[in-house]
């Protein structure tokens, strides 16, 4: 019997730790939220009242609503021909155009927001080159602090979704039940209307779902790209966070957001049980086939031309304008030298202003890659324990209700963690304000679900019978563990320590809460560049913003390659 | 070919279809008369799928043509056809109940719902699924899936319906059980058919008419008697299950005319000499009456199979399998024995 195999027989012991975990930084946070809420009304319906009594929260939730139902819908359009080019045809360049279109989805929100600000906004190259070509000295369009780039942005962030989980499902679906359709009389459009879309159903509501759950919860997007006229239930809870420290009314905002992911995230896996079921699935070579008439190439064409063109030219813009002097400094009447520069990049790492407060980009970057490492160790620790649990065959009902406990962060926004955090641990027995574990903490919070979702299958897949295989073989038990365990389990390992660590980089919501003003993180130096006047704070924010993609971009790329086969949900 | 009452109704005209370098058909030409079951007979990859798929509509033959009742069927969408399809692995729609696969063609040509609903159930019944109407075809067994499968493609009435080796994915006792009620359904209806399978026992069984493909041509068409009885080149033979081929040479001296072959020269009628492929039929020999053309060999190997006994005979080097009635005392292994080749199509010559 290997190590192991022998390990995963004491699951309770493998539980403690990230059970412990859970309960002090999930169960007690949340717990808080709530006392919090409830201490000022009576009974459990007061938070709700007082949130739905007032005219404005009422209206931020309507908004909430109903902006993540249109970014939705909009998803959809653009990701639904994707997805059916992608499942249903076999063409030169597909293996790229499928990773090309995967980096949006691992992207931090401040990068994103970046992106387009880069694109669109006053300072953009759109506008820059309408100004020049129309000879104008104010940017003609407006798309900053505007619905439609809450919109631009939340498409250009889930489309992978769709992308990823209509597409794969599609893939799989027998084409010939399609001809079975036909030959028993169904049109075409018969044949999609009764035949295709019913079984493609599950897959697109489950992407549907996943979507309108991000869309509901984005915080970094809406915040620079909504300006002051636009604000989500998670902008709201941040705004009476840290702007009006009216804790009780974020409390309750946090319940009903809370309630309302919570809800989301049971129907998402409900509908992600029932894809598993097995339809007429086949093998993915068998359904796919070249692009034969010119009517198809044409089509396949301009889909393609679409995706890349919305999925990529943000990140471009972003990238180019970094390192492009464009207009001048405020106050700086002397016409500028435009061209390329790597002037933002180096004053990353000089004080301008020599400001007392000032805190240096380059001392940024260090705490973030201190957190982010703080992150990997810590969610590795917990993280591994729980799926070797976790991919044994028999799992017991603990494995079951431990799993699903693991899951709740992911279904609870990042701003509300933040919170919670904030009202749960200032006072003893636990108080980490000050202690510099307080954000590796919550980062591991966000982190856990994905390392721990991607390092079961990994684990599963190890079959007792490739021990037996290498034993039969020849191979004893510690030959066994480093030539059969080691080099599986070591793929998974470092796939789910690339997760946690670009999670970490990237993440804001939580961040942005509890962070303490001196070591603010990457996204947090990027909100603050774009927050103030000025070309150089703005170059700054896009030379940050730059570095951040790169390696995010290279994280994600990382993951596709190292991943074994096609085991692993993320 | 076709010897029907009836006139023809499907012709095949001389069909070709590449995919890339590949040749799936090269040029085939058939025909199916009214009322009569054809069998596509052939190993997999011989293009009989891709056959059915074109006279189905879901694929376009790259050349000939595909006409019913006289009339070419060029260009005409699957779902304008009338015609049924039975797929390999059925392809029943999984997110409908056993009544709603069944009722679906109906629905297609707008029948009214009382219409369907007699339909389906009349369909069910001829298939023996009675009352499984509201089942979820998911939790159907393979045979259940196989009869739910032939109601759907039965309901809307096809003027023809194809079958693609609708027994290949079940066990070999459903499949006997399930190749006779198949039969007696296509009998009982007059059903026009084509019958894809790469397993003769089922061409045998079902088809007044088989054809024979190999490698995307026509090997071979007719009656299955005739068939087996006089199989068109080697490689029908083989594919019947007719394995003592020998490679021989024709020769003729003084109105004489014999194979000679590693067993032995063979006499055979008048022929033009040179080389030939010869196959003595394993049914064709008797160790009673060893007359004729006699064979010498050991006896190799002995399988009993029930009503014959299976003998492996080696004759100079060469062994050879025939099939002795049980009734007949059998010999016994390593025995010399003496087999006469007596019956009149013991042996056949391929040019």
């Amino acid at each position: 019997m290997s190590l192991l195999s022998g390990l995963r027989r004491r699951s309770p012991w493998l539980w403690a730790a990230p059970l412990v975990f859970l309960a002090l930084f999930y169960v007690w946070p949340m717990a808080s939220i709530t006392a919090l809420s409830l201490a000022r009304g009576q009974g459990l319906a007061a938070p709700f009242l007082e949130a739905f009594s007032s005219p404005i929260e009422r209206h931020i939730l309507w908004f909430t609503a109903w902006q993540a139902a249109a970014s939705t819908a909009l998803t959809l359009v653009l990701g639904l021909p994707g997805a059916y080019l992608l499942a249903r045809y076999q063409f030169r360049g597909k293996s790229l155009l499928q990773a090309l279109t995967g980096i949006p989805f691992v992207m931090p929100t401040l990068v994103v927001a970046t992106a387009f600000f880069a694109l669109l906004g006053p300072r953009g190259w759109l506008n820059l080159g309408l100004m020049a070509a129309l000879g104008l000295h104010d940017p003609p369009i407006q798309m900053t602090n505007s619905l439609a780039a809450i919109l631009a942005a939340h498409v250009f962030y889930n489309t992978t979704i769709v992308l990823r989980t209509v597409g794969d499902f599609w893939s799989r679906l027998d084409p010939r039940l399609a001809s079975a359709a036909a030959v028993l009389g169904a049109g075409r459009w018969q044949t999609f209307r009764r035949v295709t879309i019913p079984l493609l159903l599950p897959a697109i509501a489950a992407a549907a779902l996943l979507v309108f759950l991000f869309d509901f919860t984005s915080f970094g997007v809406v915040l620079v790209l909504g300006g002051p006229r636009f604000a989500t239930l998670e902008v709201e809870i941040y705004n009476q966070t840290v702007g009006l420290f009216n804790l009780p009314l974020a409390a309750a905002l946090s319940l009903i957001q809370l309630a309302c992911t919570l809800a989301l995230t049971l129907t998402y896996s409900r509908l992600s049980a029932r894809l598993s079921v097995p339809l007429a699935l086949r093998s993915r070579q068998q359904t796919k086939r070249p692009l034969r008439t010119w009517r198809s190439r044409v089509a396949a064409g301009a889909i393609i031309a679409v995706l890349l063109t919305y999925l990529t030219l943000p990140l471009l813009a972003l990238a180019a304008r970094s390192f492009a002097r464009l207009d001048p400094e405020r106050g700086q009447f002397a016409p500028v030298q435009s061209g390329l520069t790597l002037d933002f990049y180096r004053m990353l790492t000089t004080n301008i202003r020599s400001s007392l407060f000032f805190v240096p980009p380059t001392a940024a970057v260090a705490t973030s890659l201190t957190y982010a490492a703080a992150t990997v160790v810590l969610a590795l620790t917990l993280g591994l324990p729980a799926a070797w649990a976790l991919a044994r065959r028999d799992a017991s009902r603990l494995d079951r209700i431990a799993d699903s406990l693991i899951m709740l962060p992911l279904g609870t926004s990042a701003v509300t963690l933040g919170l919670g955090f904030i009202v749960a641990l200032n006072r003893p027995p636990l108080d980490l304000r000050a202690s510099p574990l307080l954000v590796p903490l919550a980062h591991t919070l966000v982190a856990l679900p994905f390392v721990v979702r991607s390092l079961t299958p990994s684990l599963r897949s190890i079959q007792p019978r490739l021990r037996q295989a290498a034993a039969v073989l020849g191979a004893g038990p510690r030959q066994v563990l480093q030539t059969i365990d080691l080099p599986l389990v070591g793929r998974a390992v470092l796939v789910a320590a690339t997760f946690a660590f670009t999670i970490s980089l990237g993440e804001f919501g939580a961040t942005a809460l509890i962070a303490r003003p001196e070591y603010p993180t990457v996204p947090l130096m990027i909100f603050r560049f774009l927050s103030q006047p000025g070309a150089s704070n703005y170059g700054q924010a896009l030379a940050l913003s730059t570095i951040l993609m790169i390696v995010c971009a290279a994280g994600m790329l990382g993951i596709e390659r190292l991943r074994i086969a096609d085991v692993g949900e993320f | 070919m076709i010897d029907s009452d009836s006139g023809t109704a499907l012709q095949v005209i001389d069909v070709y279809k590449r995919f890339g370098d590949l040749t799936a058909l090269g040029g085939v030409t058939f025909d199916v008369a009214a009322g009569e079951v054809v069998a596509v007979l052939g190993p997999s990859g011989c293009g009989k799928s891709t056959l059915l798929s074109i006279i189905a509509g879901l694929e376009t033959p790259d050349g000939g043509d595909v006409t019913w009742m006289g009339n070419s069927l060029d260009g005409l969408p699957p779902y304008r056809r009338g015609f049924g399809l039975m797929f390999q692995d059925y392809m029943l729609f999984p997110h409908m109940n056993v009544f709603e696969n069944v009722a679906f063609g109906l629905r297609m040509s707008g029948q009214p719902p009382k219409a369907i609903v007699r339909r389906v159930e009349e369909c069910l019944a001829l298939v023996g699924l009675s009352g499984m109407n509201a089942r979820d075809v998911t939790t159907l067994s393979g045979g259940e899936q196989q009869r739910a499968a032939l109601a759907r493609s039965l309901a809307p009435r096809p003027a023809l319906l194809m079958l693609d080796e609708p027994l290949g994915a079940l066990d070999r006792g459903l499949r006997e059980r399930l190749m006779l009620d198949l039969r007696s359904i296509l009998r009982g209806l007059r059903q026009t058919a084509v019958y894809v399978t790469h397993d003769q026992e089922e061409a045998f069984g079902l088809a007044d008419h088989i054809v024979v493909m190999d490698a995307g041509r026509v090997a071979q068409i007719g009656p299955p008697q005739a068939i087996y009885r006089s199989p068109a080149s080697p490689f029908v033979a083989r594919f019947l299950g007719l394995t003592n081929l020998l490679e021989g040479t024709v020769r003729a001296e003084s109105g004489r005319t014999w194979v000679d072959t590693p067993i032995g020269d063979l006499p055979i009628p008048a022929r033009p000499t040179g080389r030939v492929t010869v196959l003595i039929r394993p049914d064709a020999a008797s160790l009673e009456r060893a007359t004729g053309t006699v064979l010498h060999g050991t006896v190799t190997d002995l399988s009993f199979r029930g009503t014959n006994c299976q003998v492996g005979v080696a004759i100079n080097a060469v062994t050879l399998q025939f099939e002795l009635p049980s009734r007949q005392p059998i010999p016994s292994q390593g025995e010399q024995i003496h087999l006469g080749l007596n019956a009149r199509d013991a042996i056949q010559v391929f040019g």
